[in-house]
């Protein structure tokens, strides 16, 4: 998705300077949430998201609906 | 996500059933002019546009560099059409013509086009403005009108979406494709059941956008030509359509599914009843995201977009055209068309189709008409063409 190695994401990384997210790579998270959880992300609230953590407690909270 | 139970939890949508209107043909035409993803990549980079061609499918599309309109593509398109099926062209009652990039902004398109074709002046003949939904809408509507008692008539649709592009948004322009394609539609006591399922929200409007240009902003003025860098990262102007991808698959994985579910429960098929699959190409990760979501086996989900790109209302005829061809000139099929996008807009059908007179997708000189309104009056006999002057020699 952002073609990095396994593990190099940290939870407090910055998306803006996470080499590779994008709004392409933002697409294939949807999808790729899609595909292995049966949830639609927002994509307002994608968009909203700054870090790493952030991406995760957005699934998490999906996930808990 | 359950196809088989849309009302559950999707979108609201209404269902129409109409029978007696045959699919009798379908051709769809390109200009000559194209650009590879090679070309793309002297835009936005090797590394960008592998990534790119990965979500998009897209190795070439054909994109108009003399300003063709889409009416330019559907008049070729239709008198191949219409010779191909051996139909008079008085015999045609209803022209439809779907499009979201008109020849002008009044008269409608479809009026200019029914006198370029030479069709007989006893027609109904209008436009409809949608995009990636416009096909299906299309043949509900046009099968509509022919309930009422017509006997034949064409669906045009199509755009050149490449005009209203930037060739620096990435998002937009390694992904759109000009072309159109023409329906022949025929009553036919016969004919089996076209089942469709239609929705609209237009909350979607902001999402897939072309802001200036309407009555609501009016183009060409400084503030909204100019190129900027937007907050996507993207270089475009208010004159340019804008997409935002993120939220297009969103859309689509909130409704296509339960579009799917609804137009299979409307027709009383199952996902093994259907032969073929053949959705709005958006781009191919978005097909492949929807025909899992969906559940869909991926060898009945047809995926042609890779020599044309994505072509607005005219992708599901494009898909046909190019992956179906043989099959559907020889014998018929359980298809399931969907187009769902700009508005938001959706609609579904299910249907038997075949055999169809299909010709070639034709590639047509990329040379706008030197009078697209037709050729200028000739003079009157007895009038003279000499400027009068108020002087003499």
């Amino acid at each position: 998705m952002i073609e990095a190695a396994p593990g190099t994401a940290r939870e407090d990384h910055s998306l803006a300077d996470l080499e590779g997210w994008d709004s392409l790579a933002a697409v294939s998270f949807v999808a790729e949430v899609n595909a292995r959880l049966g949830l639609t992300l927002s994509a307002k609230r994608l968009t909203e998201a700054s870090t790493v953590r952030d991406l995760i407690r957005l699934v998490d909270g999906n996930l808990e609906d | 996500m359950h196809p088989q139970h849309p009302a559950e939890a999707g979108p609201p949508m209404i269902t129409a059933r109409l029978s007696g209107i045959r699919l009798a043909g379908m051709v769809s035409a390109v200009p000559d002019s194209f650009m590879t993803a090679a070309d793309d990549a002297k835009i936005f980079g090797e590394k960008d546009m592998r990534r790119i061609l990965k979500n998009t499918g897209v190795k070439q599309r054909h994109v108009t560099r003399s300003g063709l309109c889409a009416s330019d593509l559907m008049l070729p398109a239709a008198e191949v059409l219409l010779a191909d099926l051996g139909w008079e062209k008085d015999s045609i009652q209803a022209l439809v013509v779907v499009t979201q990039g008109p020849d002008y902004l009044l008269p409608a398109t479809a009026c200019v086009l029914q006198h370029r074709l030479g069709l007989s002046t006893s027609l109904a003949a209008f436009d409809i403005n949608l995009g990636c939904s416009g096909f299906v809408y299309g043949l509900w509507a046009v099968s509509s009108l022919m309930s009422s008692g017509l006997k034949r008539a064409l669906l045009c649709v199509g755009d050149m979406s490449t005009r209203s592009a930037s060739p620096l948004d990435r998002s937009i322009w390694p992904l759109f494709g000009d072309g159109a394609s023409v329906a022949a539609l025929e009553a036919d006591a016969g004919a089996g059941p076209m089942t469709f399922v239609l929705g609209t929200d237009g909350r979607g409007a902001p999402n897939l956008i072309l802001p200036v240009g309407g009555f609501r902003h009016r183009p060409r003025f400084p503030e909204t030509s100019e190129r900027r860098k937007c907050a996507d990262g993207n270089v475009r102007s208010e004159e340019d359509v804008h997409m935002n991808g993120l939220e297009v698959l969103t859309f689509t994985l909130n409704t296509v599914p339960f579009l799917v579910g609804s137009i299979l429960d409307a027709a009383g098929w199952s996902i093994e009843d259907v032969d073929h699959f053949v959705f709005h190409q958006a781009s191919t990760f978005i097909l492949k995201t929807v025909a899992a979501a969906c559940k869909l086996p991926p060898a009945k989900v047809v995926i042609g977009m890779e020599n044309w790109g994505n072509t607005s209302s005219a992708s599901i005829p494009f898909a046909m055209c190019d992956k179906l061809r043989a099959q559907l000139e020889s014998g018929s099929k359980r298809l399931l068309l969907a187009g769902f996008g700009v508005g938001w807009s959706w609609a579904g059908v299910a249907l038997t189709a075949g055999p169809l007179v299909m010709p070639e997708i034709l590639v047509v000189a990329d040379q706008p008409p030197e009078h697209p309104l037709g050729p200028p009056a000739e003079p009157e006999p007895g009038t003279s063409e000499e400027t009068p002057t108020t002087g003499s020699d």
